[in-house]
């Protein structure tokens, strides 16, 4: 019979002092990337049974510190101590040898092999020539299931179940390695009630057998309902560590977005009338099944209208499918009035709509290719003449006011993009949607990963670009961010508009941040 | 002020060494070239005269079309493994319509390759079918369709005109280099100031990117790879006059020369970087070393061998470039 | 607690229908078979033949052979497009040793090839060397090789014929060695563990993470390949009593095809050898009936390049 990972570590703890073993322990872990300094001096520890929640907003340092622990990134400085050792090296393989299992969102499982092969995969239970026991594993992955109190039929292909059962079984996975730590990011993002309890219910198990549990989550309610201990990192620094017990989800909240309840001022024109006849673009009732729903706006000519939310919102997906990446499935739009389909980013370009995307490196930029051409991507059609020759000097020319208007750092414009640090990345592709004149600009977590120098530019840019009489979109999680650059701002959450505010009205960070978290913690304030 | 001069001193002499090694990056395509020159002009009298130096161009001229249609596939990520294929049969139709004139004849050549060619990259882009099998799976069936058309023979009766184009010269360059450098003259032209050469680098360099920007990726992948059917017809009707033959079996294994060609020249087999300039230099030291090894007296049966292994080398070494 | 029985029951229902829905495609690969079979002994009287039938399982062992490892290759999101060039080789080994030991001679031709397949193996896993080019170029060096140690010529040797007329009971022992192989690898990719991780390596990340020694799977298939299209060789040499040097061209084309059509995933990860088996008699029916209706050799090698395209399209629809 296999012993399921109670048994083992029942039998494993029998003698031991079960006082406050540290598991993990992080000091002073410094973590910097090209114009970023992601992680300044964070101190992270993980005792024996308990559930240590890992909080902070987006960019706040969460992935990374744990990316450093399961050995995917290299400190730049600091001390990692497993189970009281020092550690030297990880990686992945390491880290799983030491019993240190990793639950990510985007699951590690192979979706051709059924749940058992999942579960047992790389310690499937063999004859001495290698032969499967194919009986052992999958009783031994029934015992699993069950004592998470989650059965499943074994034998089905991991790539027919749910997101919810996927992640039971990754769950399961981990038992089975007989893992003392145990890394879970965002796990609730998609469970609901029932299943969410299943999983609370397993956690405590685990708690009381000695497992050290590492918890990210958006849901502030959930830290209350399982955590130990707390810890909120912003800005890439440990803010604070506290039990659980001690704290309020308003202390939090505050850690999280900082401690300045500053009003913001409205540094746009007050001029900008709700005038009807301004309107450059209206959406109406945008769904996308799973997504997002109803979703519903307008914009006008010389606004910023922000989107402000946690990741999971679905605010890039809105925008995507507005630029004809993924398509609604239902929905109008309107342009200047008239109605109109986009299926495809080209056609949103000929129209006059362009989207600055959130990930630079894998949407934004092709690396390879020097400044000059990754500005022109947008306007080869503008610039070619009726031979499809390009306009070499009028693309010259346009490079260069760029290039003073943002004020890129770079040696040549035939410089590889890849080589430019992430701020003047960021502008190059800027540039080019500047460079396209489009009506109307969406921008994408427009300042992520670069220095405030460049971010301070970005924004200047934006509000400029607003009062030429385009109309903007800005998407950010960062809430000063969007306090700071928008005229408006929707609050979306769950892919939902659940709010409209007015900066000009004084809104705060920490009002915005209620709109934004899922219904279930509302229900407590 | 003394450390001060060490450090500077120290300074230029990195400055020195990375501009060296700069320069011998930038130039190693003509370094390797120089070298193999070099060699070959001491082991061989024969070599460095007017006569063998326009052979070898001239020989290498169908690999050296088809060589510049295959930089333009791989820089979109692409591979077009059809191409000799394409050779027999355009070789085969034009041999088999002489007598309707030979621009007639020389149409019928290239135009079923250039949609052929088409046919790939519908497949590729509609089919969502990934290059190699695409066109691996095209070259069996052009060779098929070329070896059915003659049911194995070859074809006679050849116009002077196609033996002209074969084996004739203007002035002093033979005719097959003047199409050859033609050729290059166009590709050139389109990749490096055309909307559509931007297009093709950025499709091949990040695909992604390049949709978001606007870029349509049909299209581009249709050019180019009509392009290399294009390529491809035209050296057939070269490869036609040479022989003074349609020939079934004609360009067994010149697919891989291409490749070999423009991976020598730099173009990354993953998109995006490369450049026709350096595929030219790359058919030219192929050429030379097919020469080299033949004044040398070494089989043919081994250098085909070779062929393969200087794909595989030069491959890993723009692979190991890259990082 | 009183939900869970509830749940199992309506997943047991799911789990039906989907094991249903698996059962059929799973028959879909029978029923090409079978309708192969009825069209083939409709178009000429001459299929159903005892004796016809019995040659299709001898005639397609070299294929069997060369499909078997490409299973393994193709699975781990691979390919190996060197297969021809190896029974080339290989053929040509065992004509040029005909007078020394055969089991020997035996060892020498599997060996050299499982060390070309270790070396693209290589090339691949360490070097990062796209399959496909990794193994185009070296099937053009194995060629090489193999033409230089003839100049070209065919060897003929009586001395292998001795396996492709030996029968057990009325079933050739060609067909009978290469099912019987296809059954073990099949046994294998089931039934033990390295079998089963095969499954996995098309991931590299996700499987190394796991435990799973990808370096040494990877290069090992791709030896395999090498030694199954070396035992191509040997039979073809068998069969064809002559090594040649240009032999086995264009059946690497093949080789995948018998491979996709027996349902294994382009992409990795996905297959069955027993599929790779129907695959290999399915092409073998056609070239048999093609045969049997006269169609010319050339215009034979154009149909099967449009099978291969046709079932490469099917393929990649079922996969995304």
């Amino acid at each position: 019979m296999i012993q399921t990972q109670f048994q083992f570590l029942e039998e494993e703890m029998k003698g031991r002092d079960r006082s406050r073993n540290c598991l993990i322990e992080m000091r002073g872990i410094h973590k910097s990337f090209p114009g970023v300094h992601a992680l300044k001096g964070v101190n992270f520890d993980l005792h024996e049974g308990e559930v240590h929640c890992l909080v902070g907003e987006n960019g706040a340092g969460k992935s990374t510190l744990i990316k450093i622990l399961s050995g995917v990134y290299h400190p730049d400085e600091g001390e990692i101590y497993f189970f009281g050792q020092k550690i030297r090296k990880i990686n992945p393989y390491i880290a799983r040898e030491m019993g240190i299992s990793f639950i990510y969102q985007e699951l590690d499982l192979f979706p051709f092999l059924t749940v058992g092969e999942n579960i047992f995969l790389g310690s499937e239970p063999c004859s001495r020539l290698g032969r499967v026991n194919w009986k052992k594993l999958y009783c031994g992955s029934v015992q699993i299931l069950d004592s998470l109190n989650f059965p499943l039929d074994v034998k089905t292909k991991v790539g027919n179940l749910t997101v919810a059962e996927r992640q039971m079984v990754a769950v399961a996975k981990a038992l089975c390695r007989k893992s003392k730590v145990l890394v879970m990011d965002e796990p609730s993002a998609v469970l609901s009630g029932k299943e969410l309890d299943v999983l609370f219910d397993n956690i405590k198990r685990l708690k009381e057998e000695g497992v050290g549990i590492i918890y990210i989550s958006h849901r502030l309610e959930e830290i209350f309902e399982i955590g130990d201990r707390v810890t909120v990192l912003r800005d890439g620094r440990c803010i604070d560590t506290a039990k659980v017990k001690d704290v309020t989800v308003q202390e939090i909240t505050r850690k999280m977005v900082g401690r300045e309840v500053k009003l913001y001022k409205k540094s746009l024109n007050s001029e900008v009338s709700l005038n009807r006849e301004k309107i450059i673009l209206s959406v109406v009732g945008l769904t996308k099944h799973g997504l997002f729903q109803d979703i519903s706006f307008e914009l006008r000519r010389g606004e910023v209208l922000g989107f402000a939310g946690l990741v999971g919102a679905r605010r890039t997906e809105v925008m995507k499918s507005l630029i004809g990446v993924e398509p609604a499935d239902r929905g109008k739009i309107y342009l200047e009035g008239k109605e109109i389909t986009i299926r495809s980013p080209k056609q949103a370009l000929k129209l006059g709509i362009g989207y600055v995307p959130e990930n630079r490196k894998e949407e934004g930029l092709v690396g390879c290719r020097p400044v000059v051409e990754n500005i022109s991507y947008s306007v080869l059609e503008k610039l070619s003449n009726c031979l499809s020759f390009l306009r070499m000097s009028q693309l010259k020319k346009l490079c260069q006011s760029l290039h003073k208007t943002l004020d890129i750092k770079l040696t040549s414009y035939k410089q590889p993009v890849e080589n430019l640090s992430g701020g003047n990345q960021q502008k190059v592709v800027l540039a080019r949607w500047i460079a396209a004149q489009c009506k109307v600009l969406i921008f994408d977590e427009p300042t992520r990963g670069i220095d405030v120098g460049a971010k301070a530019e970005v924004h200047r840019l934006i509000k400029k670009l607003a009062t030429e009489g385009k109309g903007i979109i800005v998407i950010s999680s960062e809430l000063p961010e969007v306090l700071a650059l928008s005229t408006r701002i929707l609050v979306m959450s769950e892919g939902r508009i659940t709010a409209e505010v007015l900066p000009e009205q004084g809104v705060t960070k920490e009002e915005i941040l209620k709109f934004a978290l899922p219904k279930s913690l509302k229900h407590e304030e | 002020m003394v450390k001060n001069k060490i450090l500077e001193r120290n300074f230029i002499d990195k400055g020195i060494k990375r501009g060296i090694k700069g320069f011998i990056l930038k130039f190693r395509l003509g370094i390797i070239l120089l070298g193999l020159v070099i060699v070959s002009s001491q082991l061989s009298p024969v070599f460095l005269t007017r006569e063998n130096l326009f052979n070898i161009l001239k020989q290498s001229s169908i690999t050296g079309c088809l060589a510049l249609g295959q930089t333009l596939i791989i820089l979109t990520a692409g591979i077009d493994l059809s191409v000799g294929s394409m050779i027999a049969l355009s070789s085969v139709l034009s041999a088999s319509y002489q007598t309707m004139g030979w621009l007639e004849a020389a149409y019928i050549g290239i135009v079923p390759c250039i949609l052929l060619g088409w046919i790939n990259g519908f497949m590729i882009d509609r089919g969502k079918i990934p290059p190699f099998i695409a066109t691996l799976g095209m070259m069996g069936i052009i060779r098929g369709i070329a070896l059915t058309w003659t049911q194995g023979y070859t074809v006679v009766g050849i116009r002077d005109v196609f033996r002209f184009i074969g084996g004739g010269n203007i002035g002093v360059v033979p005719v097959p280099v003047v199409i050859w450098m033609s050729v290059f003259v166009f590709t050139f032209l389109l990749l490096e100031t055309t909307k559509y050469g931007y297009a093709i680098r950025a499709v091949g360099g990040n695909e992604k990117a390049a949709f978001m920007c606007g870029i349509n990726l049909t299209e581009v992948r249709l050019l180019v790879y009509s392009i290399s059917g294009f390529c491809a017809g035209l050296g057939g009707i070269i490869y036609t006059g040479r022989v003074a033959t349609g020939q079934p079996t004609a360009g067994v294994g010149l697919e891989l020369d291409s490749i070999a060609a423009a991976v020598i020249g730099g173009t990354s087999l993953f998109g995006g970087t490369g450049g026709l300039f350096g595929t030219l230099v790359g058919v030219i030291i192929l050429g030379v070393l097919g020469n080299l090894m033949n004044l040398v007296g070494i089989s043919p049966f081994v250098q085909y061998g070779v062929r393969g292994a200087i794909v595989l080398a030069a491959v890993y070494i723009n692979i190991r470039t890259r990082r | 607690m009183k939900e869970a029985p509830i749940k199992i029951a309506e997943r047991e229902k799911l789990v039906s229908l989907r094991g249903f829905k698996e059962l059929v495609l799973r028959l879909s690969l029978g029923l090409i078979l079978g309708g192969l079979v009825i069209i083939a002994s409709f178009l000429s009287p001459a299929f159903l033949n005892t004796k016809n039938v019995l040659n299709i399982l001898s005639q397609s062992s070299i294929l069997g052979c060369l499909a078997i490892g490409q299973t393994l290759v193709i699975l781990s999101a691979g390919i190996d497009l060197s297969v021809g060039s190896t029974l080339a080789l290989s053929s040509m080994i065992c004509a040029l040793l005909a007078d020394y030991n055969i089991v020997l001679v035996f060892l020498i031709a599997l060996g050299v090839g499982s060390g070309f397949g270790a070396v693209s193996g290589v090339f691949v896993q360490k070097l990062r060397i796209p399959p496909f080019i990794a193994t185009l170029g070296m099937m053009s060096v194995i060629r090489g090789i193999a033409l230089v140690l003839t100049w070209g010529a065919p060897i003929e040797t009586r001395r292998y014929v001795f396996i492709a007329e030996k029968n057990i009971g009325v079933v050739p022992l060609l067909g009978i060695i290469w099912i019987s192989i296809g059954l073990v690898m099949h046994f294998v990719l089931i039934q033990t563990r390295v079998g089963h991780h095969l499954f996995t390596i098309y991931d590299e990340e996700k499987s190394s993470t796991s435990g799973v020694d990808v370096t040494k799977l990877k290069i090992g298939v791709y030896a395999l390949s090498g030694f199954f299209a070396s035992l191509g060789g040997i039979l073809y040499i068998s069969r064809l009593f002559h090594g040649y040097s240009m032999a086995g061209i264009g059946k690497e084309l093949d080789s995948i095809a018998a491979v996709l059509i027996g349902g294994t995933s382009l992409f990795g990860g996905k297959g069955s050898m027993i599929g790779t088996i129907i695959g290999v008699i399915v092409l073998g029916i056609l070239e048999n009936l093609m045969n049997l209706l006269n169609v010319s050799m050339y215009l034979q090698s154009t149909v099967r390049g449009l099978v291969v395209l046709l079932v490469v399209y099917l393929n990649i629809q079922k996969t995304t």
